[in-house]
């Protein structure tokens, strides 16, 4: 019962490392580029929704929306300002650029907030329900359905609307997609505004789980979704939500054990598999055609 | 006196220090097939990608009805009318043919799309015995044929072919040019480069010739195919291609 338990417990962080891995492998997909500043776009909207809803009382689903619409303010600044203007240099030079927006945005969060870590309200009560000898926080239950729902919207999004078969036509060729007519720049902040909704979304529910907002939040955040979404195979999306999943269980299993090597040992199960598919999981196949 | 669809004066093109364009004039009249000619570097693509706003011009105007196209983004040429068929297909290699023809109609009837595409896909043979695959598991000729059509999707008063029968097999590239010269009973007008001036003098009403940037001879198919000159310069340009070409793809 015990395994069951920490399996349930990896499910419910692997969901929320799932929709960091697909907000990043959205953007990765379209444009070839990783959005270094995702983790602190997404610590960004995580605090603003914080200072609604501890500071000024501000209802959580409201908050909550208020920053998650930050986030895709934020991702679609950063895609103004810091992809844009480079989307043709060297891939090195879009990656440090968003780096530094990253730090630009840290800093202005720091201005305001501090460093500290500081307390998050714990949105879905703090109860378990009980199952036999499973105890499953309400928390948890609550980040599995948001996440699940969210998965569901956002593939539906891709999937049924014009606007979703615009971003799978860039993603696949920008040039031809232009002689389409398809709006090209406003599908590429499109992209990223949804990486930004996505990313917000999935640091309430690690806020949630945790009950904390700091800083530093992102980089973890970041790190782990940027690994789900190589295992999974980067860009491709069902491939991050299973490496998210993976991971989560990875940990949550492991982990416990492990002690301080916690997340090295899910980490080194990672590049276990990466040896084995070096492509990730459900990466690009071997083009079949030149 | 058929109305003048497209209009470029005195268009210069450079990349960095380089001029891939130098004063090109050119139009095209409804309803006509016109031709562009030259070899590798000609400048022909660069046309081709100026006129539907890839590149912008460092000089010149482009007129398109009442569009100046010199100062409309690419996606709003598509919606002006004049839809570019690249060089080297670009499909969409991981969609069915179907959402290939989908994206064509991008700028058009989004709700009747879906229909449109599978009309068509059925009524066209070399597509319809594909009907189960994704654009990137096409041969060459499929693909040629699949982003004619998907360029059709969008209603277009005039599309803009680059290359279309480059790499095909000659039976094949004869099928593309046909298709091709039937446009015009559809009622769309025809840019088309081709490196292979003889096919391309077959279906076109007038030829313009490119060499280094710059038009060196226009006129009629039949005006020109009569000009030693030119036969000397761009149909003797070809047959040596060919020669290397058919060459190179020995070695395969």
């Amino acid at each position: 019962m015990d395994l069951l338990q920490q399996i349930i417990n990896g499910l419910t962080i692997g969901s929320v490392y799932a929709l960091v891995a697909i907000g990043f492998s959205v953007v990765y997909g379209a444009l070839g580029l990783v959005n270094f500043a995702h983790g602190d776009i997404l610590m960004a909207g995580t605090f603003v929704t914080y200072g609604l809803y501890s500071g000024l009382h501000v209802p959580i689903v409201l908050a909550a929306v208020a920053g998650i619409l930050a986030g895709i303010v934020l991702a679609g600044v950063v895609e103004e300002i810091a992809v844009r203007p480079v989307l043709k240099a060297h891939l090195l030079i879009p990656m440090m650029t968003t780096l530094g927006m990253g730090l630009i945005i840290r800093n202005v969060v720091e201005l305001k907030y501090g460093s500290g870590t500081l307390p998050f309200p714990s949105f879905a009560g703090s109860g378990f329900y009980t199952v036999g000898d499973l105890k499953i926080a309400k928390a948890a239950i609550a980040t599995l359905l948001v996440a699940i729902l969210t998965l569901v919207v956002f593939a539906a999004f891709l999937r049924y609307t014009k606007a979703g078969f615009a971003i799978r036509v860039v993603a696949q060729d920008m040039t031809a997609a232009r002689l389409m007519g398809v709006p090209v720049n406003r599908t590429i902040m499109a992209v990223y505004g949804a990486g930004g909704a996505l990313g917000v979304i999935g640091g309430l529910l690690y806020a949630n789980t945790l009950e904390v907002v700091y800083l530093g939040m992102g980089f973890p955040i970041l790190l782990k979704g940027f690994a789900a979404a190589i295992v999974g195979g980067i860009g491709n999306l069902q491939g991050a939500l299973l490496g998210g999943l993976i991971l989560g269980i990875l940990e949550a299993t492991v982990g416990p054990s492990a002690g301080s090597y916690r997340d090295a040992i899910a980490f080194v199960l990672l590049i276990a598999i990466l040896l084995v598919r070096p492509a990730g999981l459900l990466g690009a196949r071997v083009q079949e055609r030149v | 006196m058929p109305e003048t669809l497209l209009r470029a004066e005195d268009l210069t093109v450079r990349y960095g220090p380089v001029t891939a364009l130098e004063n090109v004039s050119l139009h095209v009249d409804e309803g006509e097939i016109v031709a562009l000619v030259g070899a590798n570097g000609a400048g022909k693509s660069t046309l081709l990608k100026t006129l539907s706003g890839l590149i912008r011009p460092a000089a010149g105007t482009i007129t398109f009805r009442d569009t100046d196209l010199a100062r409309t983004q690419a996606h709003r040429i598509v919606q002006a009318g004049l839809v570019h068929v690249p060089e080297g297909r670009h499909v969409f290699p991981r969609f069915s043919l179907k959402e290939n023809l989908l994206a064509g109609a991008y700028t058009n009837d989004w709700k009747n799309a879906g229909k449109r595409a599978e009309e068509i896909i059925e009524s066209t043979p070399i597509l319809a015995r594909r009907a189960g695959s994704t654009a990137g598991q096409l041969s060459g000729g499929e693909q040629q044929m699949l982003v004619i059509q998907r360029a059709l999707m969008a209603d277009p008063r005039m599309v803009m072919l680059d290359e279309p029968s480059m790499g095909l097999s000659p039976v094949l590239a004869d099928q593309v040019l046909e298709l091709v010269s039937g446009l015009r009973d559809r009622g769309v007008t025809v840019l088309l480069v081709e490196q292979n001036a003889l096919g391309a003098l077959d279906i076109a009403d007038r030829v313009y010739a490119l060499a280094t940037g710059e038009v060196l001879y226009s006129g009629s198919s039949a005006e020109l195919r009569d000009d030693p000159q030119f036969a000397d310069q761009f149909l003797g340009v070809v047959s040596a291609d060919a020669e290397r070409r058919a060459q190179e793809s020995g070695h395969h």
